[in-house]
């Protein structure tokens, strides 16, 4: 929903080239915790050059950022939804593939897209920069079969835009900028995460033992209620 | 105490599930049987399986409870009064009541009571399913009743299948994969209403911890459904708690935490353990058979209604 043509006020006041005003690097990016279920932390440094300090009236930003996930892992729209009640972030979507059951080899890419309060007055030169840290909490789908055990999912650079809104004297007025990290790109790389997958190895022979398994414990069921139950043993001491 | 004071119902039943509603109205089915009222049993029944699928596997078991011999319109079922002193004469009689149904079944299948309840339950269902369909749309249907039914779930449970499952999860399972999985499910559930079904409370249960055994996807939550029921069939039981009793509730908790740590490891630690757990699912379904096998071999059968025609020296019990 970044694609909302937003009424560009504010812009009017800003030089027509922000990239002059606006410097941002994604600092680091990194996957915190293990297993299935981990928090993507990305570092992202935003900063006002002090050439170009603005004069502008009250305003608030926000960063957005757009995360292109690969179809092996998955961001549950649920809990991001209870973040954005919790206020971690102002607003979060999640689009295409949510089915949070299906396996990778059975799924699509998903696009997230997270939007985080950086305060008021940034663009004012009041602040010579800032750091956000963003969190975001993704969940490990089931691999597709691979002989090592494992399979490597790789999660690009996101791409970064900030939108800033200030309060008019008649209306809320509101700017998007696109924020280039060309620069960051080269730096930061993807992320790779290891994610446990089945051996097709076993295939074989976790089949037969599966179907082996409850075959007996059917038989022996089966003999026990028939043979071994209350019953049974009510005639037997009938007899004798 | 065995109910309230569990660990696994208060988590599971205060973390959003609604399965403790689930066994209450299952407990109050049985009741309303246990009182005759069959038509509130019959509402009960069809509205609880609306609410999930599961109480379907009951269906048989009451089906076959509602036999002329207990059940006649007007009468109200004469329940046996348990003491433990009376077991052995009830045991000789219960036999009696069985051969003596063995020729009634084909007799009289379709009762009064039977098709009363059929046609209530199935009424009820249809209704509340009807009415979710017109407010909810397909979306409804899939989500509660179609996905079930084709519900093939990869992912790691304690069932035996999972890791079978997601191995051929790439290549759809043919019809008779399906079939063999499915066929002891089927079996061990009408192997136990044959022999079971008039212990009716007994019957539930052993149904639904095989049930569960068997099925294809098994989370801690479905724990829930014969905990319920245990506290029901607990004085039945000539098992003594120490060593028997002990060492069914120790080998099924030691064989579920076994499984727990080796799914620890798998989901929050990120090692490849599939085949340490799926080893472990097995040795969880041998604990869940030992677990059901001692509990059949010291039940003491009790079936819950009393014949009519023999009721001379029964206690109706209010």
């Amino acid at each position: 929903f970044v694609a909302h043509e937003l009424p560009s006020g504010l812009c009017e006041l800003l030089p027509d080239n922000q990239n002059l005003v606006l410097g941002l690097s994604v600092l680091q990016r990194t996957l915190i915790g293990e297993g299935s279920h981990r928090h993507l932390s990305s570092s992202i440094r935003l900063q006002v050059k002090p050439e170009s300090i603005l004069q502008l009236p009250t305003h608030f930003c926000e960063v957005i950022i757009i995360e292109r996930l690969p179809s092996g892992v998955f961001a549950d729209p649920f809990e991001l939804q209870h973040l954005h009640q919790r206020r971690v972030f102002t607003d979060v979507a999640v689009f295409g593939d949510t089915n949070l059951e299906l396996p990778s080899f059975r799924s699509n890419r998903s696009i997230v897209e997270v939007h985080m309060d950086v305060g008021s007055n940034i663009l004012s030169g009041q602040q010579d920069g800032s750091e956000i840290n963003i969190l975001l909490p993704l969940h490990a789908r089931y691999q597709p079969l691979d002989e090592g055990g494992y399979s490597v999912v790789e999660i690009g650079e996101p791409d970064l835009f900030m939108s800033c809104s200030a309060e008019g004297k008649q209306h809320k007025q509101s700017c998007l900028f696109r924020l280039p990290n060309d620069d960051a790109k080269s730096r930061t790389g993807a992320v790779s995460w290891r994610i446990p997958s089945g051996i097709p190895a076993h295939a074989g022979f976790v089949s037969t033992f599966t179907y082996i398994s409850a075959l007996l414990s059917t038989l022996l069921i089966v003999w026990t209620s028939i043979f071994c139950s209350g019953i049974k043993a009510s005639k037997n001491l009938k007899q004798s | 105490m065995v109910w309230l004071l569990n660990p696994f119902t208060f988590t599971i039943g205060t973390r959003g599930n609604c399965e403790p509603i689930v066994c209450a109205m299952i407990l109050w089915i049985i009741i309303c049987l246990m009182k005759g009222s069959i038509l509130q049993a019959a509402f009960w029944y069809g509205f609880v399986v609306h609410f999930r699928i599961y109480p379907i596997i009951y269906a048989l078991p009451i089906v076959i409870v509602l036999d002329p011999h207990f059940f006649q319109s007007g009468l109200r079922p004469i329940l046996w009064h348990w003491t433990s002193a009376q077991a052995k004469d009830s045991q000789i009689d219960s036999e009696v009541i069985d051969r003596h149904d063995m020729w009634t079944a084909f007799k009289s299948i379709f009762t009064r009571e039977r098709i009363m309840f059929g046609l209530v339950s199935g009424s009820v269902l249809f209704l509340w399913t009807g009415l979710f369909f017109y407010l909810y749309g397909w979306e409804f249907l899939h989500e509660a009743l179609l996905y079930h039914l084709t519900r093939t779930d990869p992912r790691h449970n304690f069932s035996i299948y999972f890791y079978h499952i997601y191995l051929h999860y790439e290549h759809e399972l043919s019809v008779l994969e399906k079939l063999i999985s499915f066929l002891p499910q089927l079996i061990v559930q009408l192997v136990l209403i044959s022999s079971l079904a008039k212990d009716l409370i007994f019957c539930f249960f052993v149904q639904t911890v095989a049930f569960v055994a068997f099925n294809k996807v098994i989370t801690a939550q479905y724990f829930v459904w014969f905990f319920c029921l245990f506290p029901l069939v607990l004085p039945w039981s000539t098992m003594k708690l120490k060593w028997e009793g002990l060492s069914c509730i120790l080998l099924w908790m030691g064989a579920q935490t076994h499984w727990l740590m080796w799914g620890y490891l798998l989901e929050f630690g990120g090692k490849n353990v599939f085949l340490q757990l799926w080893v472990a699912s097995l040795i969880f379904m041998a604990a869940n058979t030992f677990v059901m096998i001692m509990t059949i071999q010291h039940h003491r059968y009790s079936p819950l209604f009393k014949c009519l025609a023999k009721s001379k020296n029964s206690v109706k019990i209010e």
